[in-house]
């Protein structure tokens, strides 16, 4: 299985950058759809509905059993601790001034 | 809060997120091939949603089509600037898996769960289970 085989860090670096510029086309094709208005948006929030489920299961199963194996207890600090106090702070202040 | 105000705070929120989900795809491919395609997918889930709204505030703010189409790229540019920059700080994985772990929780969390729970349709909840699940199966039949 391509997933299970252990690849070098250049095969690896370079599936990441191209598997990036296809997450940077999933941007622009959002917008394009806004901009001809021919797309359903009920199909966008049963993307949301499918991405949140999926991504919390990532989060828990995937990324942070895997952090803590590579660099221990402190990397749940750092997952728990730096979003969600400044990233909040500096995603939710604009809004909370309305 | 003026609309130039209401675009420029989404479009900075917005930029910094695409950011460290391009830090949560590198950081996961830095890992294994594995975790960096699941990382993947979830990122690429809300990736048509990410550029429908930034570009929906931008065209509600009064600029034209051009300038939101614009504002999508901004987005998928900062996506690319995150793989790049964390695949060139490999000795700092340590740190940038925890951040991607961060970023996915709090994004699943705080921004799509309140967005979905917007809809009260049974329909909504079984696909965030499905959501849950689609990940179990890809872990049954590829992760050995």
């Amino acid at each position: 299985m391509l997933l299970a085989m252990g690849h070098d860090l250049g095969f690896r670096t370079a599936l990441a950058a191209g598997l990036g510029l296809v997450a940077a086309a999933g941007n622009l094709i959002g917008g394009y759809f806004v901009v001809h208005k021919d797309w359903p948006r009920k199909f966008l929030q049963y993307f949301l509905a499918l991405g949140a489920g999926y991504m919390l299961a990532v989060a828990f199963v995937e990324v942070i059993p895997e952090s803590v194996r590579l660099s221990g207890a402190t990397s749940l600090c750092t997952c728990l601790n730096i979003r969600w106090r400044r990233i909040f702070i500096l995603e939710k202040r604009p809004t909370a001034k309305r | 809060m003026s609309h130039y105000h209401a675009r420029t705070s989404v479009l900075v929120g917005m930029t910094i997120h695409t950011f460290f989900d391009g830090v949560a795809i590198a950081a996961g491919f830095l890992v294994s091939t594995w975790l960096g395609a699941v990382i993947f997918f979830a990122v690429f889930l809300h990736k048509l949603p990410e550029g429908f709204t930034v570009a929906s505030v931008v065209l509600a703010s009064g600029q034209g089509k051009r300038n939101a189409i614009l504002a999508a790229g901004l987005l998928g540019v900062a996506t690319v600037a995150g793989v790049v920059l964390t695949s060139s700080l490999e000795g700092q994985l340590k740190y940038a898996l925890p951040l991607s772990g961060g970023v996915t929780l709090y994004v699943a969390a705080t921004d799509l769960l309140p967005e979905v729970n917007r809809e009260p349709h049974w329909r909504m909840a079984l696909l965030v289970f499905a959501g849950v699940v689609s990940l179990l199966i890809m872990r049954y039949l590829f992760h050995v």
